[in-house]
């Protein structure tokens, strides 16, 4: 058993990797790599299953080097309250500057995009003991993604995923829905469990798949794995375990609303619900009515035969 | 003979939201995360409005091609252009301005 209670943490350690890292979620690759060819990059060990070679061709790559931060300036074009501000650009580049700290008093990072979204630069402020550049810093890393997946036909969404004989069941909801309570119940039926928090959906060439993540959640195992997506549930307890399929209109309106999508351009936003369209054409949707036992897992993964796609 | 003018508002929608036809809704979504209800769902009345309001559009503009569309009391057809106009600007997303005509 793996899955921790939720809320109990667990000690992890970090890694470095000098001059060059490259990391992988679903199927966007992105490379942090050094100015001066030696900045060494830091990561938490729960994110080393998404290392990937460095000549892995690249969704996005970043030059990075620690100093002082050169701040943009010019108006705000969003403002997350105190942990971010993004400006952009008439071209379509845009200048995103993270803060942390206490109260996020401090300027951590400064997040360069191309008006092209495949290149960048990336500085970090000298405010960290060990001179490495944090290339899984949050929120800056699921910025990175949530953004590039809004491009390249994907979406991040609070979902778990249970992988059973090569197909991927997605349990979707909000915090105290049921994820990780389900995704317990999944692995020690035997499924492999790459993420209970957050979950990407594509799609690929045509198919539509489902993939871990590193982010959030109370699993220690993360796994980049993904899987032909099978169906998705949204979560709901009940005193007693069924499905209720979902008409696509009504899938795509309650996956939208569940999604880790910042909606900060137009383009990405239609990208997005074309995407979650393409999903629920592919996929039946459904709610699962449960109760937390292997029984409602069992009915989730055997309901395939029986219900038929959503409306 | 005292040379007048007549006061007018027209309206328009901000670029702060997004619309599109998804799975056969009308969806207007709003763009910026902080946003308390990032989704709305139009009728198709109002989808066609929202498509017209693309350009600077007074009540009795919006409420003509209602009339011309589907057959509606003129008077009818502005009520429900005011009503629609209402919600928009308690959503932010359209703006207002003052003409003379």
């Amino acid at each position: 058993m793996t899955v921790l209670p939720r809320g109990v943490g667990f000690a992890t350690s970090k890694v470095t990797y000098p001059g060059v890292l490259s990391l992988r979620f679903g199927h966007l690759v992105i490379r942090f790599r050094a100015e001066d060819g030696e900045t060494p990059f830091s990561i938490e060990e729960t994110h080393i299953p998404f290392v990937v070679p460095d000549d892995t061709p690249a969704d996005l790559e970043l030059s990075c080097r620690i100093g002082p931060l050169q701040l943009p300036t010019g108006p705000i074009t969003f403002s997350a309250g105190a942990s971010w501000d993004l400006r952009r650009d008439a071209n379509g580049g845009e200048d995103i500057v993270f803060r942390g700290g206490a109260n996020f008093g401090t300027d951590v990072w400064h997040l360069r995009l191309d008006p092209s979204f495949r290149t960048g630069t990336l500085t970090e402020a000298p405010v960290m003991p060990d001179r490495a550049v944090r290339a899984d810093g949050y929120p800056l890393l699921e910025y990175i993604v949530t953004r590039l997946l809004a491009r390249h036909d994907g979406v991040l969404i609070h979902a778990s995923t249970a992988i059973v004989e090569g197909g991927a069941y997605v349990f979707v909801g909000h915090s105290g829905a049921g994820k990780s309570t389900m995704a317990a119940i999944a692995e020690e039926a035997g499924a492999r469990i790459p993420t209970d928090d957050r979950t990407i959906l594509t799609i690929q060439d045509g198919a539509a798949f489902a993939w871990g993540t590193p982010w959030h959640g109370s699993l220690i195992r993360k796994s980049p794995d993904g899987a032909p997506l099978e169906r998705i549930y949204f979560l709901e307890k009940a005193p007693a375990d069924r499905c209720e399929p979902l008409p696509r209109a009504r899938a795509v309106k309650e996956l939208f609303v569940r999604l880790i999508q910042p909606r900060l351009h137009a383009g990405e936003v239609h990208d997005t619900l074309e995407v979650l369209e393409r999903i629920v054409e592919r996929v039946p949707v459904a709610i699962l009515y449960f109760r937390p036992t292997s029984a409602a897992f069992a009915l989730a993964i055997g309901a395939k035969a029986e219900t038929g796609p959503s409306l | 003979m005292i040379s007048g003018s007549v006061d007018t508002v027209e309206y328009r929608r901000r670029d702060n939201y997004v619309y599109r036809l998804t799975v056969g809704e009308h969806l207007l979504v709003a763009l910026h995360a902080r946003s308390d209800e990032p989704l709305y769902a139009l009728t198709p009345t109002g989808a066609q409005l929202w498509e017209r309001l693309a350009e600077w559009m007074s009540v009795d503009q919006l409420a003509d091609a209602l009339v011309n569309e589907y057959e509606l009391p003129v008077d009818e057809a502005r009520q429900d252009v005011r009503d629609f106009l209402d919600q928009l600007a308690s959503l932010n997303a359209v703006e207002s301005r003052a003409t003379t005509v």
